[in-house]
């Protein structure tokens, strides 16, 4: 008799989602579905209005990187335009893309996973969170909170308001960075820099002891990577070629431009899911799998370009591997990649061009067709804007990170389900605690973030059921909010 | 005097959800306009999508605290404001709190000010009833009928009512 787990939906992560785990007839483990059941429906929605609103429309879709869609509408805008983006703007943007990964990377591992490092696997869900966190560490959860508040503040102060603002636009961006600002992010920098220190010397004295096994089983498989690269190779957060690498560190695919996206990534469907399944399309689907986000910028890049992050990848690849296929990684990678961005951050303020170059290029519409590519937080964003002759959107496909890791994290949590599930799996056997604990845990070192849900409809339990191949429930286990 | 905090909370493109954020906005048009504080503290407008930690700093530096909400599944239709009790502090997650991370309730980020911060102060929910939650930036017709009584409520809690 097959029997199906069903752990719905998942905590922490943007969004709701669940989860199957299906047994065959002999209770063997033999196929795992992270369901994405929300429709975003955002692409028709954008349809039909002007393509300079896009860049606000995008940035309203989530709640936890919105400058990812914001500079990407921008960058797609741009060919629109068919203009050059002057250097001072380009420079700004690549600040704002900065301070976006610096305060999601921060909230990420700070307030979402760490809890999991700290508290452990096993204690009370009800603590297993910030509140458990601040009671165990509050000096840890403060300087996390004040290092988030860090980076938010930079986009505040671009900005100009705390207010919703699309600052960056089509052509560039709307204000230079004010010298209140430059002080303030300079003056900001220490304490930033101290606590990016201290949780990444607390993370690696973790990753030596009690996160031995996770970097084993949590979503340790070979795939291939994906991100952008500067021309020379180095690590890229915004313009520059797209690289592919795979699991043995050759270069797969170099120097591939967003205007050829279609040609390398295809787009499977499942009937199960509302979330798209990229693959890249010379392997096929699903042997195309690859990952996107920080662990897959620290493998595509050859090196970061600046000292201490170079330390820390040189590290990180004596850890894990120059290909490091671990999942877990991702925690890492984002500490190694919140250190670029910092070292990023001090460089770009005391340039004098992003307070005094021009900072917009105007034109009117001169394509008709356009593909703009950033890297958000949680990977690689495409943008894929057509428009009539007076600017209107027809067409919008938006290929989000969380999407391109879809492949990944269901094999992540295949590979979970399989180390704690006892193999067969007894048909009396109650679902283990520690089953859903890890599967959450390992869903989460993608961060992924499917929030463009409402929030105030959203509030689900959790919930597990075991069920037969005759729909009825063997076992069920529920979890009210946490 | 420590100035007050308004925090209008929400998804601006789907529907009533975003009627938080989107009363923020409104609210923050008008001071820009009028180029006045009404509340005599001097106040402080953030429209978010939802509530995240950080917030915590900014209702540390408040004396009050309004969340301007919707409210799902409403057993009324008229919008109201409601004391939000102090936190407990007992380094739990209070009962409001959604799972875990992102869907965070006002009580949570009060107790997180609170323990980190020390913070004491006086916070409140303005509930708005939310009805439809389509993509779009449209209002059900029932919550456009309660927003004039919530455009008062928010304005009289300015003025310190």
């Amino acid at each position: 008799m097959s029997r199906t787990v069903l752990i719905d939906p998942v905590t922490r992560i943007e969004g709701h989602a669940k989860i199957t785990l299906h047994l065959d007839d002999d209770g063997r483990l033999c196929d795992t579905r992270f369901h994405v059941v929300e429709y975003r429906g955002f692409e028709k929605f954008c349809e039909g209005r002007p393509f300079t609103e896009m860049a606000g429309i995008t940035a309203r879709i989530c709640g936890i990187c919105p400058v990812s869609h914001l500079l990407c509408a921008a960058k797609t805008g741009d060919k629109l335009l068919a203009v050059r983006v002057p250097p001072a703007a380009q420079k700004l943007r690549r600040l704002l893309n900065l301070a976006q990964l610096t305060q999601s990377h921060a909230l990420s591992f700070f307030h979402l996973s760490s809890p999991d490092f700290l508290l452990g696997w096993e204690s009370d869900p009800a603590r297993r969170n910030i509140f458990g966190l601040m009671a165990a560490d509050p000096d840890l959860a403060r300087a996390g909170i004040r290092l988030r508040q860090f980076g938010q503040r930079i986009l505040e102060l671009l900005g100009g308001r705390k207010i919703h603002s699309a600052w960056a636009v089509p052509g560039g961006v709307r204000t230079p960075l004010g010298e209140e600002a430059r002080a303030w992010i300079l003056a900001g920098l220490p304490e930033a820099r101290a606590t990016a220190k201290t949780a990444l010397e607390l993370f690696k004295t973790l990753l030596d002891g009690p996160l031995v096994r996770e970097q084993a089983v949590f979503g340790t498989f070979a795939s291939l990577f994906m991100g952008l690269v500067t021309p020379e190779g180095l690590w890229e957060h915004l313009d520059g070629p797209i690289r592919f690498r795979g699991p043995d560190g050759a270069i797969v695919a170099d120097g591939l431009h967003e205007d050829d996206y279609a040609s390398f990534l295809g787009e499977a469907v499942e009937p199960w899911s509302y979330l798209k399944f990229p693959y890249y399309k010379p392997l096929g689907y699903p042997e195309g799998i690859y990952r996107v986000g920080p662990l897959a910028r620290l493998n595509v890049c050859e090196a970061i370009g600046t000292p201490w992050a170079d330390q820390e990848l040189s590290e990180f690849r004596q850890r894990a591997g120059r290909v490091a296929l671990s999942s877990f990684a991702y925690h890492h990678a984002r500490l190694v990649e919140i250190v670029a961005c910092l070292e990023a951050i001090e460089r770009l303020v005391a340039d004098e061009e992003l307070r005094t170059g021009r900072v917009r290029a105007r034109a009117s519409l001169n394509a008709n067709e356009a593909v703009g590519v950033s890297e958000a937080p949680r990977g690689t964003l495409f943008h894929h804007y057509r428009v009539d002759d007076q600017g209107l959107l027809t067409g919008v496909n938006l290929i989000i990170a969380t999407g391109q890791n879809n492949l990944a994290m269901n094999r992540t949590v295949h590979q979970i389900a399989r180390d704690v599930l006892p193999d067969p799996v007894p048909a009396n056997a109650d679902i283990p605690e520690a089953l859903l604990n890890r599967i959450e845990a390992g869903i989460r070192c993608f961060d992924p973030c499917l929030s463009c849900s409402t929030h105030a409809a959203g509030q689900m339990p959790m919930e597990l059921q075991l069920v037969s191949a005759a729909g009825e429930v063997l076992a069920e286990r529920r979890r009210q909010s946490l | 005097m420590r100035p007050d905090l308004l925090i209008g909370i929400g998804n601006t493109l789907r529907g009533d959800d975003g009627v938080g954020a989107a009363l923020l906005e409104e609210l923050a048009r008008e001071r820009a306009q009028e180029g006045g504080v009404w509340s005599p503290r001097g106040a402080e407008l953030r429209a978010v999508h939802q509530l995240t930690p950080e917030l915590a700093l900014a209702v540390a530096e408040a004396g009050r605290v309004l969340f301007v909400d919707a409210w799902a599944n409403p057993d009324r239709h008229e919008p109201w404001i409601e004391p939000l009790p102090p936190p407990r502090g007992e380094g739990e997650a209070p009962e409001a709190v959604g799972p875990g991370g992102h869907g965070w309730g006002p009580l949570a980020l009060l107790s997180l000010a609170e323990e980190l911060y020390g913070w004491r102060g006086e916070a409140a929910l303005l509930r708005v009833p939310a009805f439809a939650f389509p993509h779009g930036t449209n209002f059900s017709a029932a919550l456009e009928q309660a927003l004039p009584l919530a455009r008062d409520l928010l304005r009289q809690w300015l003025r310190g009512g």
